[in-house]
């Protein structure tokens, strides 16, 4: 294993970490014995008195070039580089109306993951769910049932350290599934172009990021105004950020809670969750279906797959709107490629964390 | 047979100078005894819960010093003969009786026995106890001897019935804790029969009065102590350099006379009766001295008072040598650290002008140096293999990493007080007296109101928290102080030797006690707690970290058994745990050493030559907390 950027965790920590940018994809803490994540901020237990580390080189946060990642990924450049590579865009849903119901929309990403595991495609799956004790706060897990990934099932909308058990479910299981934001299969994917050993993580289902919550800025924000002991579930739908609590259901303006995101997510570059195998997204549009984006082969197979054994369902994306899925995905590039020529200027076709090719930094023109 | 227990008068025995108080007790016909353990004074009453059956006498391991010493003048009040033993820092706890109780007096006879820790080997502090008998006008004894020891104790039964007062006797380590021919004395046959009487009261009330009578009792004792065959003057009469010497210091007094050759010239004055001073002895004893020279441990209590009597009785001595002069000084300086029979030799050669002979010492080979040089290996002050304290410390480390807000923990005394060190990754950040972490805790756990915003964490121990803990844990809560309070219970009182406490279900005497359960008695005040498991490190680092983030008193009790009391009980034996040095790929790890430096067990060791780690199967307790701990799982059961 070549470690190319030649930094460890003190770097990490003062670049990423301290400068805001961290997304707490989980990916430092799966690698070190001294990194943990507590209520999504990176801790540091002690040093590990290297100088570079796998924490720095696959932090999503740190040098990612995404050509690069994208022709290790898929085997070619990105011809498409708003939406990302990809085969085809359907949409889909899960056939069952009980995961329907448990998951987001269309329950599609449920579905998937139940049927790799039942498939036995992968032996365990990364997912994300609800800490118990604390329902704001999304929790990883390492899934090995349709039961438990059932229960997983939902959106959260604050940053799930999933990549904290990466390196335990490798330990344990051959084959590893994920279930990630874009930021968490780009550490993913400079983890496998920097071990091929990680290979044995797949397949990776992506999901559609704008942004995510700043937990404990979320959480400061409602304890005033409920018993966070009482929260059971909360929800973003159509514009409303909703909290079901033991004593009823609560709403809160749209923008309050926006403000309370993460400004990393601001600087990412990636809605459609680029580099997986299947991204699923909503559809803005028809709420027991989601969006969904066929990239790599392996992708496609599992996507087959599943249609035949009649556990996902599909129907045509509808024409109208490609070009609204198109502009909110160019839009957010927009936006983080001005933010971070703001904060860190440029070099070269480098904005900050963000390389990109010479063709896709002047937009394809 | 305990030796202790040998019903045989006038035969010698080998006793430790803590059985031989506990002896002189017995011989004197004690019937109540009560104490909190704390080195050097534990093993009197070891000794005296070991004897209890034997000889009808009860014995209690109470909470804490102030306990003890009220219940023995409570006993005393009732009318039987009772005895306290404590530490340095104990009669400090006790003070507030021992301040008061010399004004009421006392009926049957009660003695306090303070063991001085000289050098502070297991103490947080130095001190000397004397001084309390010259500020509370109490009678105090100082034992030489172990005999001495047994005598002034037995004695000191008499004397408290014939003052009625509180009787203080004065150990040190090196009388408490060495052992010598004690001849024994007779065991007198008593019947213990409580009584109190319809008009019988006990008051330090009105103070005024019971001053005056305070001070004629200490008049009646200097009286009593001018004939006591305690003091001892030995030498010429009117010998114009005198050693004047107290406890210890005796023995190395009469030992570098001996060495100087100087006993036909000097002569050699032993006091035994340290307060009152005998002052008619002291004057007859010095009547000829021109020059002396004071030996005593720690402080130069007995010079300053000789200094005070040669003015008092115009006394001849023109030049008192001692501590202050620097000449009863060790390497630390005058009245710091321990004293010992060199410097006792040196300090009186050089005020007396006697040069000290040429030494008849076996001088070690090289050949026999290089033997004994690298089998001499350095060990630095650390939890035992195994012992739970280090978990629960690694665990409250990373419970302050996750936290994030660098939070402060306030040591307190026990084992755990180690852990200031290495081997408690430097956690704790005061470290004083009993309780008073949690104490420090009520006042850094109210500076949010100021701004402050580091989370404030306390540690005690089991037995610290019923010591001294629960009056600042209801000031906390009452006063809404923002801390956790972690209570280190590992169900003993490890440090003093495996005492039992209230939340071991064991009382002094070997029979089963109410337990009483600290997390109990915190959920009692309403205070949030949680029992963790510190060999669960994640889970219980994050249900602490999640604790710290609430506001108001939280309470969080790891509760595992220490080490050394499971590997006595334990039945079966535990399978060896083994590096596999396959999987120990050492340095390009990343984690940096993680059992040998950074968790620091005595018993994983790093192999420089081969590079990774290895256990030292001698010290290995077979715990297993590495094997879930080591990052790349390099560490296994066999």
């Amino acid at each position: 294993m070549e470690l190319t950027l030649k930094k460890g965790i003190s770097q990490l920590m003062e670049e990423v970490v301290n400068a805001g940018l961290c997304t707490v994809c989980g990916a430092c803490a799966g690698v070190c014995p001294y990194v943990r994540i507590y209520r999504e901020k990176v801790a540091l237990i002690d040093l590990c008195g290297l100088n570079e580390g796998q924490c720095y080189e696959i932090c999503p946060r740190t040098r990612t070039d995404f050509e690069a990642l994208n022709r290790n990924v898929f085997g070619s450049g990105r011809e498409d580089y708003i939406l990302g590579t990809h085969r085809r865009l359907v949409f889909g849903r899960a056939a069952d109306a009980g995961v329907r119901r448990e998951g987001q929309y269309g329950g599609t990403v449920s579905a998937l993951m139940q049927y790799i595991l039942a498939s036995k495609r992968a032996e365990a799956a990364l997912l994300a769910d609800r800490n118990p004790n604390f329902p704001l706060l999304p929790e990883p897990i390492i899934a090995r049932t349709p039961e438990s990934v059932l229960k997983a099932a939902g959106s959260k909308y604050s940053a799930c350290p999933t990549l904290s058990l990466l390196e335990k479910a490798l330990k344990d299981y051959r084959s590893v599934a994920v279930v990630g934001r874009g930021c968490q299969v780009e550490a993913i994917r400079k983890k496998q172009a920097l071990n091929p050993e990680a290979n044995r993580i797949a397949p990776v289902i992506g999901l559609f990021c704008m942004w995510a919550l700043d937990y404990r800025a979320t959480e400061s924000y409602l304890a005033p105004k409920l018993d966070i002991g009482c929260v059971k579930k909360y929800d973003i739908p159509e514009g409303d950020f909703v909290v079901y609590t033991k004593d009823g259901t609560k709403r809160f303006p749209f923008e309050e809670i926006k403000s309370r995101r993460r400004s990393t997510c601001d600087l990412c570059y990636d809605f459609t969750c680029e580099l997986a195998d299947i991204s699923v997204g909503s559809t803005e549009l028809e709420n027991d279906w989601n969006t969904v984006i066929i990239r790599s082969e392996l992708g496609e197979k599992l996507w087959r797959d599943s249609l035949g054994a009649g556990i996902v369902e599909e129907k045509r994306f509808p024409s109208s709107r490609i070009d609204i899925l198109r502009n909110a995905a160019l839009g957010k590039k927009k936006r983080a490629v001005a933010g971070l020529k703001e904060k860190f200027g440029t070099d070269g076709t480098a904005f900050g964390y963000l390389v990109l090719s010479e063709r896709e930094a002047g937009g394809y023109k | 047979m305990n030796p202790v227990e040998i019903r045989q008068p006038g035969k010698a025995v080998l006793l430790m100078g803590n059985e031989a108080i506990a002896r002189g007790a017995i011989e004197a016909g004690v019937a109540f005894s009560a104490s909190y353990p704390g080195s050097p004074s534990s093993e009197i009453q070891e000794t005296l819960a070991k004897t209890a059956e034997t000889f009808g006498h009860y014995a209690q391991w109470s909470v804490n010093e102030i306990v003890a010493l009220e219940a023995c003048i409570g006993a005393s009040f009732g009318g039987l003969r009772s005895i306290t033993s404590m530490k340095q820092n104990g009669i400090n706890v006790a003070s507030d009786i021992v301040m008061t109780v010399n004004l009421s007096g006392v009926r049957s006879g009660v003695v306090l026995v303070v063991c001085d820790d000289p050098q502070g080997h297991s103490s947080t502090n130095e001190m000397d106890s004397r001084p309390y008998s010259r500020f509370a006008d109490l009678p105090m004894l100082e034992p030489s001897s172990a005999q001495e020891a047994k005598e002034m104790t037995r004695w000191a039964f008499e004397l408290s019935e014939k003052l009625s007062s509180l009787v203080i006797i004065r150990s040190v380590t090196r009388i408490s804790h060495a052992r010598g021919d004690v001849k024994l004395g007779e065991i007198p046959a008593r019947e213990i029969k409580p009584n109190f009487g319809p008009n019988d009261r006990y008051l330090s009330l009105p103070p005024i009065f019971q001053h005056i009578k305070m001070h004629n009792k200490m008049n009646q004792a200097r009286e009593i102590f001018d004939k006591s065959p305690f003091n001892e003057y030995l030498g010429p009469k009117g010998a114009r350099r005198v050693i004047v010497a107290s406890g210890a210091g005796v023995v190395y007094a009469r030992e570098a006379r001996a060495k100087l050759g100087i006993e036909n010239e000097v002569g050699m004055l032993k006091i035994g009766t340290t307060w009152p001073l005998p002052e008619n002895f002291i004057k007859e004893s010095l009547s000829g001295a021109e020059e002396i020279i004071v030996i005593e441990e720690i402080d130069p209590f007995l010079e300053d008072n000789l200094k005070c009597l040669i003015v008092d009785l115009g006394l001849g001595v023109k030049k008192v040598y001692g501590k202050k002069t620097g000449h009863i000084a060790g390497n630390f300086g005058a009245g710091v650290g321990e004293i010992n029979p060199d410097i006792a030799l040196k300090g009186v050669s050089a005020a007396f002008g006697y040069p000290i002979p040429e030494k008849k010492r076996v001088q070690l080979t090289e050949e026999s140096k290089n033997i004994i040089g690298p089998t001499m290996a350095y060990r630095e002050l650390a939890f035992c293999p195994g012992c739970p304290h280090r978990a629960s410390f690694w665990v409250t480390n990373m419970a302050i990493k996750l936290d994030g807000r660098e939070g402060i923990t306030m040591g307190d005394i026990g084992c755990y007080s180690m852990g200031a060190g290495r081997t408690g990754y430097f956690l704790p950040r005061t470290m004083h007296c009993m309780g008073s972490g949690i104490g420090f805790a009520n006042g850094m756990g109210q500076l949010a109101r100021f701004g402050f915003d580091k989370p404030i964490l306390a540690f005690a121990g089991d037995s610290t928290f019923y010591h001294a803990c629960l009056p600042a844990l209801v000031n906390a809560k009452y006063n809404e102080a923002d801390l956790t309070l972690v209570v280190l219970d590992n169900s003993a009182t490890s440090m003093t030797g495996f005492q039992p406490n209230p939340g071991t279900g064991k009382n002094a005497l070997g029979g089963n006690a109410p337990t009483i359960d600290v997390a109990e008695v915190a959920r009692g005040m309403g205070i949030k707690t949680a029992v963790l498991e510190p060999f669960e490190v994640e889970e219980s680092a994050r249900a602490l970290a999640d604790l710290m983030q609430e506001k108001g008193v939280k309470v969080v009790v790891f509760r595992h058994p220490c080490a050394l009391v499971e590997a006595k009980q334990r039945k079966e034996e535990k399978p060896r745990v083994v590096v596999d040095a396959e999987v120990c790929i050492g340095e390009t790890c990343g984690c940096n050493r993680f059992g040998s430096r950074v968790f620091g067990c005595p018993a994983l060791l790093w192999d420089a030559e081969k590079g990774h780690c290895v256990i030292d199967e001698v010290l290995c307790n077979r715990c297993g907390l590495c094997v879930e701990l080591c990052p790349k799982g390099a560490i296994k059961l066999d």
